[in-house]
């Protein structure tokens, strides 16, 4: 596994699949919303790809969500840090109207930009043991930046995004399942070879 | 439930995502009290912003609730609250959001 690709890309056929390459938290950095923004502008336009997957290395967490230690020295930088989030705003937002089918698998955290990417995703498929999704946000006196708020509420309703944002509360599988947030609920260890 | 002037209980509540919980009956004030608690310590300015996103975001366009989150964002990056969550967080300790 190399130390310096923030994510592993392989093609099956039509699939793309994109898997987060910093086990077990799988945080996503900088450079991996940089070098995702070029690859999914790059599967737009590629006709060989006719549906992507997003899943992470490991069988621990599929992301603990953005690099929090990247981002403190930019809190006193606003103009960098409104560029940061809106860059990532538009890359979820990209993968959304990629014009192809998206799939995500949650296994472990996926927390934040862990359940963001995800929610900017038109399948989830959830493990059914040791998931724990959620938005943290608000314990860490912040909201959700990337589209979290608005893409969450719109697939589970107000009651449940309610009780997932303003507690974070963070839940496993199953309950995913019940609230309509993921499509189904896998056995952990056929979570990928189902999302492929 | 309305044409039929149907009532249901706590359980077929809970099935149909009416009620967030369901709770024994002698343990349901203790369990609102203490979720009341919670949310009590949650940090304020980030409550007040995202709290009408989620609200009113449900009846806009996408767009137009990713464009109120994304100031809800920038009304919160950096004030007191995220800079003592991400404190407490470096430190590994709950943060304390005080009143503002």
């Amino acid at each position: 596994m190399s130390e310096t690709q923030p994510f592993l890309f392989t093609q099956e056929g039509g699939l793309a699949i994109i898997s987060i390459n910093d086990a077990p938290w799988n945080k996503m950095t900088l450079k991996f919303m940089d070098e995702l923004e070029t690859l999914i502008a790059k599967l737009k336009t590629d006709s060989s790809v006719r549906a992507v997957l997003f899943t992470a290395e490991g069988e621990e967490n599929f992301s603990a969500g953005m690099n929090l230690m990247e981002l403190a020295p930019m809190l006193d930088k606003p103009s960098e840090l409104e560029a940061l989030f809106d860059q990532r705003l538009r890359v979820l937002s990209a993968i959304e109207m990629l014009g192809k089918p998206v799939i995500a698998t949650l296994f472990g955290y996926c927390l934040g930009g862990g359940l963001e990417l995800p929610l900017a995703c038109h399948f989830r498929l959830a493990a059914k043991e040791g998931c724990q999704i959620g938005l943290p946000e608000m314990d860490l006196g912040s909201v959700p930046a990337w589209g979290g708020s608005a893409r969450l509420t719109r697939v589970v309703g107000r009651m449940h995004s309610l009780d997932m944002i303003l507690r974070a509360k963070k839940i496993d599988g199953p309950e995913a399942y019940r609230i309509g947030l993921v499509n189904e609920v896998v056995e952990n260890n056929q979570l990928k070879n189902r999302a492929t | 439930m309305i044409l039929r002037a149907k009532k249901i209980d706590g359980p077929e509540a809970y099935r149909i995502g009416l009620v967030n919980e369901v709770v024994e009956n002698n343990q349901l004030k203790n369990r609102a009290i203490e979720l009341g608690l919670q949310l009590a310590t949650q940090p304020p300015i980030a409550m007040r912003e995202i709290l009408p996103v989620i609200i009113k975001g449900a009846d806009l366009s996408q767009e137009e609730s990713l464009r109120m989150e994304r100031q809800a964002v920038l009304n919160t990056l950096g004030n007191v609250e995220s800079q003592e969550g991400m404190m407490a967080f470096i430190e590994k300790r709950k943060p304390v959001f005080s009143d503002s």
